[in-house]
């Protein structure tokens, strides 16, 4: 059935090509789907801004000081931890909008995430354009129940300040087909761990997001096969406005063709009348 | 036989003589006459003829021509028989059988239209192929 399903893809690859864009990087990600077994690791990939926090983020649900983070520009490539307890790929990206190359490391790293949290600290404010643009592009795209917008370091606003941000943010999102959002301080979960003090637990947000990360690991193999499901929706939606503008243009061609034809027609009458 | 009657005959003879020769000259003057019509009227036919050939060599020509334009205009060059053909009829039959066949853009424009449709079958079959992968699945 995989073989058969395999053979198909390959089928629908070379004519797709044809007539859409990019159709090789979603079916490819079909290919890899279908192929993963139920033991295959979770990929979630962190994303977002340079200085958002995502290496913080990532050593703090690790529990590790695995991945660099400072307040420059330090992650320059794609870097994974494999939690082979949870049965978890962390995956931590360049971030955006700092560099070109870095978009592309970033950008290609999440073709094959599971889930894609993506970062944004709240003392920037709202989501930028840069930002949004991505939603549009992955969030309606191949991200489709992919995305989770995490807002970091709540540790350094008011908590007025970030319910504002907050409301600001969920309007910027509405858009888009349910985008869940969470707002954290890894700060304040690292001081957790370290201390064991309940109060930075309790403040760091991490108390309503882990459950999330458990719930993912969880409905793992149901969010694959959705996964796959959405990347045929992108398929269908992109093939129909393909067939709608293919129509347009037969259209065009049979006016072109039946005016060709009267043109003639009438040369024929004024030849013969000529003749006469 | 008396001299006046000898003189009489002379005379009755030299009468008749010149009214016999009278006789004949009117015969040969009007064999001449039909003589001349017949040959203005044969060559008047002749004229005729010549002239209805050259108006039949004239709007053999001017059809030939019409044919060609419509030849060049329409099929790119006209067919190379034309040139041989010497009466309307056999030429018009030609053409008859010569726009038979589509004109250059009306068949650049049929090979385009089906390219474009072979397109649209194939984005049909590929949503068809989506879909039952998507339903299989």
């Amino acid at each position: 059935m995989l073989n058969d399903d395999g053979s198909k893809l390959n089928n629908i690859k070379k004519m797709a090509s044809l007539f859409l864009n990019n159709p090789i990087d979603l079916l490819n990600r079909v290919n890899v789907l279908q192929k993963q077994s139920g033991s295959e690791p979770l990929n979630i990939v962190v994303f977002g801004k340079y200085n958002h926090g995502k290496s913080s983020l990532l050593n703090a649900l690790i529990k590790q000081d695995i991945f660099k983070a400072e307040d420059v520009r330090c992650t320059i490539k794609t870097q994974h931890f494999n939690d082979t307890e949870q049965g978890i790929t962390w995956t931590d990206t360049p971030g955006i909008d700092a560099d070109e190359n870095d978009d592309q490391i970033a950008e290609s790293a999440i073709k094959n995430a599971d889930i894609v949290l993506f970062i944004h600290d709240v003392i920037s404010g709202e989501l930028d354009k840069k930002e949004l643009d991505f939603m549009i592009d992955y969030a309606e795209g191949i991200g489709k129940g992919k995305l989770r917008v995490v807002l970091s370091k709540i540790d350094q606003i008011q908590v007025e300040e970030l319910v504002t941000v907050e409301k600001i943010i969920q309007e910027q999102i509405k858009p888009f087909s349910n985008i869940p959002l969470y707002a954290i301080s890894s700060t304040r979960y690292q001081k957790y761990i370290k201390t064991g003090s309940h109060s930075f637990l309790n403040k760091s947000g991490f108390k309503e997001f882990l459950p999330v990360i458990d719930q993912v690991i969880k409905d793992k193999e149901e969010n694959r096969r959705n996964e796959i499901n959405s990347i045929f929706d992108v398929l269908l939606k992109d093939l129909t406005q393909a067939k709608i503008k293919q129509k347009t243009c037969v259209a065009v061609c049979l006016e072109k063709l039946n005016q060709q034809k009267g043109a003639f027609e009438l040369a024929k009458i004024n030849l013969h009348n000529h003749l006469q | 036989m008396p001299l006046p009657w000898i003189a009489v005959t002379i005379g009755v003879a030299a009468v008749s003589y010149i009214l016999s020769d009278d006789d004949s000259d009117d015969e040969r003057a009007r064999e001449r006459n039909r003589e001349n019509r017949r040959e203005a009227r044969e060559a008047r036919e002749v004229f005729e003829a010549e002239k209805k050939a050259q108006q039949v060599a004239e709007k053999l020509k001017h059809a030939k021509r019409l044919i060609n334009t419509f030849f060049q205009a329409h099929y790119g060059a006209a067919p190379e028989s034309i040139r041989y053909i010497d009466n309307c009829p056999e030429l018009y039959h030609h053409l008859q059988s010569h726009i038979k066949n589509p004109p250059i853009k009306v068949e650049q424009a049929t090979t385009k239209m089906q390219l474009e449709m072979d397109k649209l079958t194939s984005i049909n079959q590929l949503i068809s192929m989506v879909e039952n992968l998507k339903n299989n699945g």
